[in-house]
């Protein structure tokens, strides 16, 4: 069956070469991503069914991933509001600086995380130049749930930016324009035109966000504080596992990062896939 | 704010008596680029008007001022006398169609055209059984019955551009403005929704301006057509007197086919290099002029009487005569004529003609 299809695929389409690109995408795929994964269930498994239920029901394992996925999403969310305005402003607005700011926003990509993690924990920390002024109003950010937040919303700024800028500039003008001759004011027309136009990118630059915010480790375990139940995300658990050479606990809280990360994207997929299929290109 | 009319029961689709609108030397400049020198146009009530022009004429722009997308430097506008100018796009309650129809593609084709009524303030909102109503007698309107539950990208280009129209009106407008709502589709759907456009201008008599850079579709369409170029409006006239009595070589060249020579008029008649032609200058005083004709206006000359005399360069068939393109005078200036097919082959490629209905526009 597959097999004829790829073979009907090849004869009738204009595009040569699609077994030679097939094969080389999967082989890169397996290569790159499925042979490692496949590894990481593997060696999750080595322990034993016993041993996979007791590390992912243990009390530890569950608060750190609790803490991992809320607070990515936490940090997801607020990139999602802000990531927009920022967008909204570099697209719509011209002024003086808006091509350095727009070269700006690229810097957490460049910035090696630790370097990121350090430099928040400076300025939030108690004695800090940020903390400092919040320590006496009895607001904690560094060493606290905050703390890990901000770090991740630092990391994830520039998902939600750059999935949501090229939608907002192929925006055709004419659709906000016909809105407003119809009698819609402009709070109408960004609620009712513009927003559901830029939902399927913001959905991207949200879940792109997330997912690396789930995976991020350099910049968390510097502001994070590390302790046990509460401030200990899920990857630094991995490498606290890791340093006492228990591979199978490591890879069972790999494994269940994965699934559950794996499930969150699918979703979001989903939804984005439902989207187009009823909206189509105008 | 314009008072909101009360809807009526018969959901019938125009607003009260459609009204008049005045332009008056409206001027628009973009940075230090001018793109409409003072425009004045007297529009009737329920005027059906083309605005036509190659692109850079300014007929778009005089378009978005209308509409309030954009405001002049100077002059004024009035909607049945009252000015247009202090009211926002959105109290101006004209409808505005765009070339690339600007529907929106997360809506369907019913919540599109109801945009309008739902997007009103509470207390002047029709209730939801009378817009449905009325956008379901918009789609029989717009020949699209049964078609409400689609989306956008359901529609081909001809259906879109409809719906575009029926979301237009939808809010009783006072003003219709389309710009160039027919530039995005084939020649056959064109034909057909030009046709089936002045059927819908006869039943809801909006006043209606539509800008065009066809001019076959100005001149079938239109009650009255405005010409413009460069900014300025060059003739304002009925199809009749646009296209029988162009007003400068421009409107002359720009609307159906046309050649032209330079010639002098000496004492009323027509001189091509030194030689008279049998050809009165229509009025034109003595001096340089230039003559202009269109190619099927014209006799072959066979007798040896006073004639424009070419040589023939090419020759092919067009629609159903012979186009000939051939070079006059010492100048070699190249014009074109038309020959009737079953004319006898011509000795040579020399010809001598004479138009019958002719233009001079002094130089």
């Amino acid at each position: 069956m597959a097999a004829t299809t790829i073979a009907s695929v090849r004869k009738s389409s204009v595009i040569p070469g699609f077994g030679l690109a097939l094969g080389v995408t999967l082989t890169y795929l397996s290569l790159i991503v499925l042979i490692p994964l496949a590894g990481l269930f593997w060696r999750s498994a080595s322990g034993g069914l016993d041993e996979f239920i007791r590390i992912s029901t243990d009390p530890r394992t569950l608060a750190a991933l609790r803490l991992s996925f809320t607070t990515s999403f936490v940090a997801a969310l607020v990139n999602l509001v802000f990531g927009l305005i920022l967008a909204w402003i570099l697209v719509r607005y011209e002024f003086p600086g808006r091509r350095l700011l727009d070269a700006v926003i690229d810097l957490p990509f460049a910035l090696p995380t630790a370097v990121a993690g350090i430099a928040l924990t400076t300025l939030y920390a108690p004695n800090g130049w940020i903390g400092a002024w919040l320590a006496p109003l009895g607001i904690r950010i560094a060493y606290s749930q905050t703390g890990i937040i901000i770090a991740l919303i630092f990391i994830g700024l520039p998902f939600v930016v750059r999935s949501v800028q090229p939608v907002l500039e192929d925006l055709n003008r004419e659709v906000e324009e016909v809105a407003a001759t119809l009698g819609a004011n402009r709070r109408q027309t960004v609620r009712r035109v513009v927003m559901p136009a830029l939902w399927p990118a913001l959905l991207t630059g949200f879940a792109l966000a997330f997912a690396r915010a789930v995976g991020e480790y350099g910049s968390v375990i510097f502001i994070a504080g590390n302790s046990p139940y509460k401030t200990e995300i899920a990857p630094l658990l991995i490498v606290i596992k890791l340093e006492e050479f228990s591979y199978s606990g490591a890879t069972t809280i790999a494994v269940l990062m994965l699934i559950a990360s794996f499930l969150v994207l699918l979703a979001i997929n989903l939804i984005q896939s439902w989207s187009r299929r009823r909206y189509g290109d105008v | 704010m314009n008072a909101i009319t009360p809807i009526d029961k018969g959901a019938s689709v125009a607003l009260g008596a459609p009204i008049d609108v005045t332009i008056e030397n409206v001027q628009k400049a973009f940075g230090d680029t001018p793109a409409l020198h003072g425009v004045s146009l007297d529009v009737k009530a329920g005027e059906l008007v083309a605005l036509l022009g190659p692109s850079g004429s300014g007929k778009t722009t005089l378009l978005r001022i209308l509409a309030g997308l954009d405001a002049p430097t100077a002059g004024r506008v009035l909607f049945g006398g009252d000015d247009a100018l202090g009211l926002s796009v959105q109290d101006r309650n004209v409808g505005f169609v765009f070339q690339h129809y600007a529907l929106f593609r997360h809506m369907t084709v019913f919540q599109n055209i109801a945009f309008g009524l739902t997007v009103r303030p509470r207390g002047e909102r029709p209730p939801k059984a009378e817009i449905r109503k009325r956008v379901l007698h918009l789609l029989d309107l717009v020949q699209l019955t049964g078609l409400d539950k689609r989306y956008p990208s359901q529609l081909s280009g001809g259906q879109r551009q409809r719906v575009a129209l029926a979301r237009a009106l939808a809010i009783e407008p006072r003003v219709l403005l389309l710009d160039e709502p027919f530039g995005a589709l084939d020649a056959q759907v064109r034909k057909d929704l030009r046709r089936w456009l002045r059927e819908i201008h006869d039943q809801t008599g909006h006043t209606t301006f539509f800008v065009t850079h066809d001019q076959e579709e100005a001149l079938e369409l239109a009650d009255r057509v405005v010409v413009m170029s460069k900014g300025r409006i060059e003739q304002v006239g009925t199809p009749d007197e646009i296209y029988d009595a162009p007003a400068s070589p421009f409107v002359f060249e720009f609307i159906g086919e046309s050649s032209f020579l330079p010639v002098t008029v000496v004492d009323g008649a027509v001189q091509l290099d030194g030689r008279p032609l049998d050809l009165s200058g229509l009025g034109a005083p003595s001096g340089t002029a230039t003559l202009g004709f269109r190619p099927h206006d014209v006799s072959i000359v066979e007798d040896g009487s006073p004639a424009i005399t070419g040589t023939i360069v090419t020759e092919r068939r067009h629609g159903g005569a012979r186009r000939l393109e051939l070079e006059v005078g010492t100048d070699k200036h190249r014009v074109e004529i038309d020959m009737p097919v079953d004319h006898s082959r011509l000795a040579g490629n020399q010809i001598a003609f004479r138009p019958h209905r002719w233009r001079i526009f002094p130089r």
